[in-house]
């Protein structure tokens, strides 16, 4: 019987990301680049009149991608899986994100990540698919949103 | 929580359910690559475009074109959220490619918690200047209904 090359993995451990302050400069940024041309997020005279929070928000696939981007590459969990278990990602191979409230101009977001399960690919010899689950909170400890990675990897 | 028939009715009547519509092609650009990936922290150093700031990228070239904007104006609606996605890379997006979005609405239906809002399910399928499939998505949107506007008094007559 083969030896699962991803045994022994930090299964369910949880660590915290550094935070990231979106100032107003990355909200335009953000917002303008992906064509988010909405008024709920590109107009703070309709953010002010039309929201219970009074701002312009954040479009939601843009929070998912910052939140899946503090989790990949400023998490401790995310480094140790790199430096101390030699995972590398191959390929992403999906998101799932559900939005639970609003991301507005200068709010701080940290990424709590884990990994939810490890196993070997059916189709890929040699590689595995690694379920990560990612909740973005902000600076008042609310959950913006929770995400589902699932990644294709390789032990090296 | 169920709606009665005539809430539900002024709530879902009426919308075009399986209607499509192709976005505008978008050539991501080496500067716009380069962006993207900076602005979400995309740090992996891979040239491919990182999987979820892409996601962003296809929601919002569906928001800014005319599929989106013709339910918008002809059903009166009001999109207040998006409720979250489900996406599945299905090949790389490079710098220099070009994508478009297909999009259907796939369903709609009132909201379980908050009365008077409904749920449109749309369905994303962005392929690249090869026509390969790139990415497939789905995403809820929260919504509401507008009372239509008032028709324009007729002209005087002469």
């Amino acid at each position: 019987m083969t030896e699962d090359p991803f045994a022994g993995l930090p299964v369910g451990e949880k660590s915290r990301s550094t935070g990231r302050t979106i100032t107003e400069g990355e909200f335009a940024l953000l917002t303008d680049i992906t064509w988010t041309i909405g008024e709920l997020h590109s107009n703070a005279v309709y953010g002010r009149q039309h929201t219970s929070f009074g701002e312009r928000a954040l479009g939601g696939p843009i929070v998912s991608a910052l939140v899946a981007s503090l989790a990949a590459s400023r998490s401790p969990l995310s480094r140790r899986l790199r430096l101390e278990y030699g995972l590398r990602t191959v390929a992403q191979v999906s998101i799932s994100a559900r939005y639970l409230a609003p991301v507005l101009p200068g709010d701080t977001l940290w990424a709590d990540t884990w990994l939810d399960s490890v196993r070997p690919s059916k189709s890929r010899p040699g590689l595995g698919v690694a379920v990560m689950r990612d909740d973005g909170i902000n600076q008042n400890e609310i959950v913006v949103t929770r995400l589902t990675r699932c990644l294709l990897v390789e032990r090296g | 929580m169920t709606q009665p028939p005539d809430v539900e009715d002024a709530l879902l009547g009426g919308l075009p359910i399986g209607s499509t519509g192709r976005s505008v092609g978008r050539t991501i650009s080496d500067g716009e690559f380069t962006l993207l990936n900076t602005l979400s922290w995309s740090f992996s150093g891979e040239r491919v475009l990182d999987g979820p700031i892409l996601t962003a990228l296809v929601a919002g070239m569906h928001s800014s074109g005319d599929h989106f904007e013709e339910i918008r104006r002809s059903f009166c609606v009001k999109f207040l959220a998006v409720m979250g996605l489900d996406a599945h890379y299905r090949a790389p997006v490079v710098p220099g490619d070009t994508i478009w979005v297909d999009s259907t609405l796939v369903s709609a239906r009132a909201s379980a918690s908050r009365p008077g809002a409904g749920v449109m399910l749309f369905r994303d399928v962005v392929r690249n200047q090869r026509d390969e499939v790139v990415l497939e998505m789905e995403r809820p949107m929260l919504f509401e209904r507008r009372a239509p506007e008032p028709e324009p008094a007729p002209e005087p007559g002469p």
